[in-house]
């Protein structure tokens, strides 16, 4: 509790002060709305990642490293945890054939493109199939995405990249009457 | 609230200005150094140039690829370097002029709050109460002024209180003369009056039924003045709340002025439907104790002008004789209890007059010449609300 209270007050800061004295633009990084769908005894989850991927990350994905969008899904009832899913997305860049090789590991497939646009248009959507159980009624979903710190092999230390989404998680969240979506 | 920049303010204001200024130099400065060193290597583009070449080799490619990722791996580096160098500079600024501004605020109260406390102090002495004491707390300075100013104020009390005492002592010993006097005076009298008929009773019994009731009326008269004497006293030592009314106070000055046309010229200018919220008795011995003054000074041929009129939301009476006056330096001892240069005169009259004026919340002007007379002004509230109500 007193962690995220933490984090939180050291984003705003971030935000305050980049935004009186410094040219750092950075991302805002955010969820669009989410969107449920009903697939028979699934519940497909959609939504997308925006200005997550716009100022500076272009060279941080064709440095060849393999970078990670992580996501950090959650399902309470009455605030009771039912179920917690972390996912990556993940990308790396191949320079000599300057093609992005891309990792959806919730759907668990692998694609390469050549043009950056269609690469963040790839890690930045997010589609998730959820099994409801039994039990499961009135639930609230929870989504946030972050990106873990990069190694670097040369100086040995680690990177923060979420600097770039100046500390701050983009969360999405909605809440479902599952005998709603039954009907 | 009136905000006045001191020169301490000023000088700290400045200094805080400055710090600000010269980081933010610095900052741009360390800015453009790594901006420059960002663009060297974005101008390198390695990867389309490698990409370009022909590897004969898997091997050839494999280590192209490395260097690749490690040239990568090092413009990562320097990016996010630069990006770290601005955000956290930044993040340091706010951090550096919140601390500063909390240390200004800090100092700015450890100076004004001892200075705050001064003037509440001061204000209370102001007042008349020498018993405020400042908690010695706070800088040195501000310590050692603080014990200067309740050493002065303990000499302050301790003065007061002596003069207190002195002040007690003299008005106990005053109205004892007073009391003494005033009390002797009827008793020469009734003495005397007594030791005459004893020797007439003695010596010529016939003529002491002819001067018995001359005597007795005389003993009497002298202990109605006793009773008046005491009835004085006992008026000035208790003064009820005012019991508030709502009349015309000309009629009350007119029927005053009465009892005493037979003996004593009047030139009246009497306004009448005024209305005061005012005791009606305490009116009434207001007016009486006033006008038994310039009674005192004034002859037929010297007439009282008694004017009631209505100014500025007051209700004003004026009584003017044109007597002996007042001297310049008893003008403003004429309201102290036991204040009085009359032969016959307990200088209860017009403390009284000042005491139930307070009462009632009106007020008392005098002007005064010697030789040439005196005029009390009694201001009261005019009253709007009709006596109906």
């Amino acid at each position: 509790m007193n962690a995220l209270l933490g984090q939180k007050l050291l984003a705003n800061l971030v935000t305050i002060s980049v935004f009186l004295f410094s040219s750092f633009k950075g991302n805002d990084a955010s969820f669009s709305a989410m969107h449920v769908q009903n697939s028979g005894n699934y519940l497909i989850l959609q939504t997308h990642l925006e200005n997550s991927f716009e100022n500076d990350f272009q060279e941080i994905f064709q440095s060849g490293k393999q970078v990670d969008v992580w996501f950090n899904l959650e399902v309470k009832q009455n605030r009771n945890l039912l179920q917690k899913q972390e996912f990556r997305h993940s990308v790396q860049y191949d320079p000599l054939s300057a093609a992005y090789k891309v990792y959806l590991q919730e759907q668990k497939t692998t694609r390469v493109v050549r043009d950056y646009a269609d690469m963040v248009q790839l890690i930045s959507d997010v589609e998730y199939t959820l099994p409801p159980k039994p039990g499961w009624s009135k639930i609230d979903i929870h989504l946030d995405s972050f990106l873990k710190k990069m190694p670097m092999e040369s100086t040995n230390k680690e990177i923060d990249l979420m600097m770039l989404w100046k500390l701050k998680k983009p969360v999405c969240k909605i809440s479902l009457d599952l005998k709603a979506y039954e009907s | 609230m009136k905000v006045r920049l001191g020169l301490r303010t000023i000088t700290i204001l400045l200094f805080l200005l400055l710090i600000t200024v010269s980081m933010g130099i610095v900052y741009r400065f360390f800015l453009h150094k790594q901006q420059e060193i960002s663009s060297a290597f974005d101008k390198n583009n390695f990867d389309s140039s490698f990409s370009k070449l022909n590897f004969k080799t898997a091997q050839d490619s494999l280590i192209a690829k490395e260097v690749l990722k490690q040239y990568g791996e090092m413009r990562v580096l320097v990016k996010m370097a630069n990006q770290e160098a601005k955000v956290y500079s930044s993040v340091y600024l706010l951090l550096i002029i919140l601390l500063s501004g909390i240390i200004f605020i800090i100092i700015i109260c450890m100076i004004s709050r001892p200075l705050i406390e001064m003037r509440e102090a001061t204000e209370s002495i102001k007042r008349g109460d020498f018993s405020v004491h400042l908690k010695e707390n706070g800088i040195a300075e501000m310590k050692e002024l603080k014990r200067s100013f309740n050493d002065m104020s303990h000499e302050l009390y301790t003065i007061q209180n002596r003069l207190l005492i002195a002040e007690k002592e003299m008005i106990w010993k005053d109205l004892s003369r007073i009391l003494a006097h005033e009390i002797k005076n009827p008793l020469t009298p009734i003495q005397l009056t007594i030791q005459r008929l004893e020797e007439i009773y003695n010596s010529d019994p016939k003529k002491f039924a002819a001067i018995f009731p001359e005597s007795i009326h005389i003993i009497n008269q002298e202990i109605e003045n006793l009773r008046q004497l005491s009835q004085e006293f006992s008026h000035f030592a208790k003064i009820n709340q005012p019991q508030l009314e709502i009349f015309d106070p000309a009629e009350v000055v007119r029927e005053i002025i009465g009892s005493y046309r037979s003996e004593y010229q009047f030139i009246t200018d009497i306004k009448d439907d005024l209305k005061i919220n005012f005791d009606k008795m305490h009116f009434y011995q207001i007016v009486t104790n006033i006008l038994q003054n310039a009674l005192d000074v004034s002859t037929k041929d010297t007439p009282i002008e008694i004017s009631l009129t209505q100014n500025h939301g007051f209700v004003i009476l004026t009584i003017k004789d044109h007597g002996t006056g007042i001297e310049p330096d008893d003008l403003h001892r004429i309201f102290e209890p036991y204040f009085s240069k009359k032969s016959r005169g307990t200088g209860l009259g017009l403390a009284l007059v000042k005491r139930l004026l307070d009462a009632n919340h009106g007020f008392v002007r005098v002007k005064s010449k010697v030789g040439d007379g005196s005029q009390f002004e009694i201001l009261m509230e005019a009253s709007n609300e009709d006596t109906d109500h």
